[in-house]
């Protein structure tokens, strides 16, 4: 599986033993965006956990490349796959520089002290993703949103090929989640080998940006497919109530329309 | 880098200053010179004030000078892994399980054969507080795995304190007067009495545990994300968690076993460092702690001895003075944060 920055083979996640799903396969290309879908609780956070190597998968593995990740520590494996978790609660009088340059730990040796490249990182990530002006900000003294690009920019300063996201988009306001979504894919096709999971709840924006959808549903089999795919049917299996919730925003068949390979009725028939 | 590139030579010169006038002060009063020439060679090495500053004050000064730095990282060590702001060696209930190690170690000293603890020096007693203050704190981390809010955690230690009391005052009930007397004396807490070889026990445990602190700034940073995020970092966080912990028992039992408990030191330093540097960098922050902690007490020795109205060197209990100090800050730190929750 060579030119596979990350896949996983009969991989079977859950908690106490308990499996949320029959276990699966699932290969992620290099350079594509794949945004995670589910309803609360279908097990985003659980499979993001598993493929970062933060627990262990309950039967099957997880490779990064040709390496199962159980072979790996923790260190390898911090510098080939970066998590960024939703709610951290993080300490309020940590400054927005700090947090990023922490990103900087699998990189740096234990021993020493290597403030001046943790700044330096820092400072280059929060200026791509203009954010310069909470360099020097506690966190307390931030909006959600703000805390929530600086985990981003965490995770990149850890500048790792794997990125692993949950709910990166939550707190932002739409036209900014939109303007992230397509700064992650840039990111994933920029260079060779890198490969953005993200698990989020803006299913819209996730059918115009991602390459491919991985739709998680309790007890179901995981759908992994293009986003037109998705929404054909997948989409409404994985969360019950779904044609309700495009007839509750007025969404009717030919209004909305996925663009893809071809055209598809996003409302279905 | 900190924001004011003279903070540590200020701290430095801090220290300093402290150390001169704990040397200073005390039930005869010495001046500028004598201390100089106490310190620095010169004058007569069998003038009365030399006598004095060679036996007395320098082992005082230097028990305070390596306590205060100690207790200032323990405390920032246990307020990092425990995610508490009151988090410190006394209010955890580990300075009451040093206690209880040193409660166990007089009572047993009848039993072991003298000639063995001739030979062994101060380290007995450098072990039995180490352990017992390593054995609180497992508990408590035993207890911080089922209780997650500060409160509960603090409450715990508490519990642990009296515990620690009920056990000691029950050896003390099998103890004869005169053991009884030394435990009473160890409780009030004091550097008065610590001597040259127990400063030498005190420094080399302390010096490991410094260092040894220092080293792990790395990963100790990290941890300051929570669990999970110190382990996408690549920290291994149970083992190092206990590490951490192993190490603060041995900077706060060692500490304990020579000085007896000293109140607020451990709680109050890494506050006052980290209002200092403005930065959560333990890299940058532990030196902080280290020397603010050395000051702290140096500053709180030297009030404890200092002349009267009288003219008179007082000495007033250690902790009294610390917690003077202490106390207004931990209530200050309490309604800052319920003030900024609510």
């Amino acid at each position: 599986m060579t030119g596979v920055p990350l896949f996983a083979r009969g991989l079977s996640v859950g908690h106490g033993g308990a499996s949320l799903f029959p276990s699966f396969d699932l290969a992620f290309h290099s350079g594509e965006l794949v945004c995670l879908l589910g309803r609360n609780g279908a097990g985003k956070t659980t499979l993001l956990k598993t493929l970062a190597g933060l627990m262990p998968p309950l039967r099957g593995s997880v490779f990064f490349g040709e390496n199962p990740i159980s072979d790996l520590s923790g260190r390898e494996r911090a510098q080939r796959a970066a998590l960024s978790l939703a709610d951290p609660g993080l300490p309020p009088y940590l400054l927005g520089r700090e947090l990023v340059g922490l990103g900087r730990t699998p990189h740096a040796p234990w021993f020493a002290s290597a403030r001046e490249t943790d700044d330096a990182v820092a400072s280059r990530i929060l200026k791509e993703l203009e954010c310069e002006h909470l360099a020097d900000r506690p966190l307390g003294r931030m909006s959600d949103g703000e805390r929530q690009r600086l985990g981003l920019a965490r995770a990149l300063a850890q500048d790792a090929p794997i990125l692993l996201l949950d709910e990166p988009l939550s707190h932002l306001d739409p036209p900014a989640k939109a303007k992230m979504l397509g700064f992650l894919r840039d990111w994933a096709r920029s260079v060779s080998g890198r490969v953005v999971v993200a698990a989020v709840h803006e299913v819209d924006l996730a059918l115009c940006f991602a390459d491919r959808c991985l739709l998680l549903s309790s007890g179901a089999s995981p759908f992994f497919g293009t986003p037109e795919e998705a929404a054909l049917g997948p989409l409404r299996t994985a969360f019950p109530g779904w044609p309700e919730y495009w007839d509750a925003l007025g969404v009717r068949k030919g209004r909305i329309r996925v663009e893809g390979s071809g055209t598809v009725d996003a409302a279905g028939g | 880098m900190t924001k004011n590139p003279l903070l540590f030579p200020l701290l430095l010169l801090a220290v300093v200053s402290a150390f001169f006038l704990d040397v200073a002060f005390g039930s005869v009063s010495l001046g500028a010179r004598e201390v100089w020439q106490g310190l620095f060679g010169g004058g007569d090495p069998t003038a009365l004030s030399n006598v004095i500053l060679r036996e007395f004050r320098l082992p005082r000064a230097v028990a305070a000078l390596v306590a205060g730095a100690g207790l200032g990282v323990a405390g920032f060590l246990l307020q990092t892994q425990f995610r508490s702001p009151l988090a410190g060696p006394a209010e955890l209930g580990v300075s009451s399980g040093a206690g209880l190690g040193v409660a166990a170690l007089l009572l047993a000293e009848p039993l072991l054969p003298p000639a063995l603890l001739d030979a062994l020096g101060p380290w007995p007693l450098a072990a039995a507080s180490a352990l017992g203050a390593g054995a609180a704190m497992l508990l408590v981390l035993a207890i911080a795995a089922r209780v997650w809010d500060s409160a509960s955690l603090l409450l715990a230690g508490l519990m642990i304190a009296s515990a620690c009391g009920a056990a000691i005052g029950l050896m003390q009930y099998f103890t004869d007067a005169a053991r009884l007397k030394v435990y009473s004396l160890w409780g009030f807490g004091g550097l008065g009495g610590v001597t040259w070889p127990q400063n030498a026990v005190m420094a080399a445990c302390v010096g490991v545990g410094l260092v040894a602190a220092l080293a792990l700034s790395r990963p100790l940073y990290a941890t300051l994300l929570g669990d999970s995020a110190a382990a996408a970092l690549g920290v291994r966080v149970r083992a190092f968690r206990v590490t951490v912990l192993l190490i603060a028992s041995l900077l706060a039992g060692a500490i304990t076993a020579f000085c007896g408990p000293i109140a607020f030191v451990g709680l109050a330093v890494p506050h006052l460092a980290r209002a200092l540097v403005r930065r959560s960098d333990p890299r940058v922050l532990q030196p902080a702690c280290m020397l603010v902690g050395a000051a702290l007490l140096l500053l709180c020795d030297a009030i404890s001895h200092a002349p009267g109205p009288g003219g008179e060197g007082g000495a007033l209990p250690l902790n009294a003075i610390t917690s003077l100090f202490g106390a207004p800050a931990v209530l200050y730190f309490l309604l800052r944060r319920s003030g900024r929750s609510s």
